[in-house]
């Protein structure tokens, strides 16, 4: 007996390793910028883009957006403001955003996340294709409500 | 082999009792000893430091006192997170030996439990951040020039033990136990965790469950000896 729950004791403590701590993919990670498409003539009516390309400055790839009326723009962490291009049908209008970050505990297996918030946002005169623009909220938190919308 | 040293002893013990008719009795006493696992641990395991001091009372035939106190030190490096946790804990509660012991042997086979609670502080070095449309191609290690130091951290957790103690040789136990934890309440750093306590040893993301293992080797100071019933 007293020599049975001895090895039972040394098999436990050898068996019972350490857990991996995964980060599971439905844990919020750092939100992107989310971008609503309204219609500058019914200013309550999503109007939907057929075709649209982000491109970010100085990048040379590009964010391919196809009939949609809304969109996730990831904003740069190491920076204090981002510029997308935004191309539809050939005209380009230049979106710059300026903001403040602040890193956030996730948990041990996700590490942290950047959270924005928006000193400023605006279209870069003069504006082409977009009519106007308009933030809905500063803080840029979550990903799953819109931050911005654009009438065109 | 010990089977035969075994009976070897009860047959001899029984021979000498029933040659001097003495009363059957039993030792008490104060063990005191220390945690070689984590000697052990700390020479294997290279951001590791930790000494632990174990001691028991028996108070009544199967029921000690028990209490460890110790201090650890530990740097976590993952894929994620650089943090160091350093810091003192106390552990209180009681071993209960199940074990019917032949006359003369004092091994035990214990269950028992404790309240712990410990007093540490933290260090965070670096972490990455979690962004998983990496269009920027940025680098997502964040290195903070100053570490962030988060002072007059505490946990308190519960206990369950199982272990066994064995005489090696006269007042002399060699120990092995094994526990789960499972974490009441901490204070934590602002903006992390405490994914590390000093005693509770490994804080896992899922719920407050943790493990610890102790291996111990304690002197026992006999204090009386007392019949037994």
């Amino acid at each position: 007996m007293f020599r049975k729950v001895f090895y039972l004791l040394i098999f436990i403590s050898v068996v019972c390793c350490e857990p991996d701590d995964l980060c599971a993919s439905s844990t919020e990670d750092t939100p992107d910028l989310v971008i609503r498409f309204y219609d500058a003539n019914q200013l309550d009516q999503l109007k939907p883009i057929s075709s649209l390309t982000a491109t970010g400055q100085d990048l040379e790839t590009s964010l391919v957006f196809q009939e949609t009326d809304s969109i996730a723009l990831p904003l740069r962490v190491n920076d204090n403001q981002t510029r997308f291009l935004l191309v539809m049908d050939e005209v380009e209008d230049v979106l710059d955003v300026q903001y403040t970050t602040s890193d956030q505990y996730i948990s041990r297996g996700c590490g942290f996340k950047t959270h924005f918030s928006i000193n400023d946002l605006q279209i870069k005169e003069p504006y082409k294709w977009i009519e106007s623009v308009e933030t809905i909220t500063r803080e840029v938190v979550h990903d799953s409500l819109a931050h911005v919308k654009i009438y065109h | 082999m010990l089977k035969y040293i075994i009976s070897l002893i009860f047959v001899s013990c029984q021979f000498i009792s029933a040659q001097e008719q003495a009363p059957k009795t039993e030792r008490y006493g104060l063990r005191f000893g220390v945690d070689l696992s984590k000697l052990i641990r700390g020479s294997l395991e290279k951001e590791y430091q930790g000494f632990e001091l174990t001691t028991d009372y028996r108070i009544t035939r199967n029921l000690y006192l028990a209490g460890e106190i110790g201090a650890e030190k530990k740097r976590v490096t993952s894929d994620v997170l650089d943090f160091k946790t350093s810091g003192t804990y106390l552990k209180l509660g009681i071993d209960i030996n199940t074990y019917k012991n032949w006359v003369g042997m004092e091994n035990q086979i214990i269950v028992g439990f404790r309240f712990g609670a410990s007093v540490h502080v933290q260090d965070l070095y670096g972490y990455t951040i979690n962004q998983r449309n990496q269009y920027w191609g940025e680098t997502l290690d964040k290195t903070l020039t100053t570490s962030q130091n988060s002072q007059d951290l505490t946990g308190q957790w519960f206990e369950f033990l199982i272990g066994v103690k064995a005489e090696l040789a006269r007042n002399l136990y060699m120990g092995l136990s094994v526990r789960l934890h499972h974490l009441l309440n901490d204070t934590k750093p602002s903006n992390f965790d405490n994914l590390y306590i000093p005693g509770f040893n490994r804080v896992s993301d899922f719920g407050s469950w943790g493990v610890g293992l102790n291996y111990t080797l304690m002197y026992q100071l006999p204090l009386y000896k007392k019949e037994v019933q």
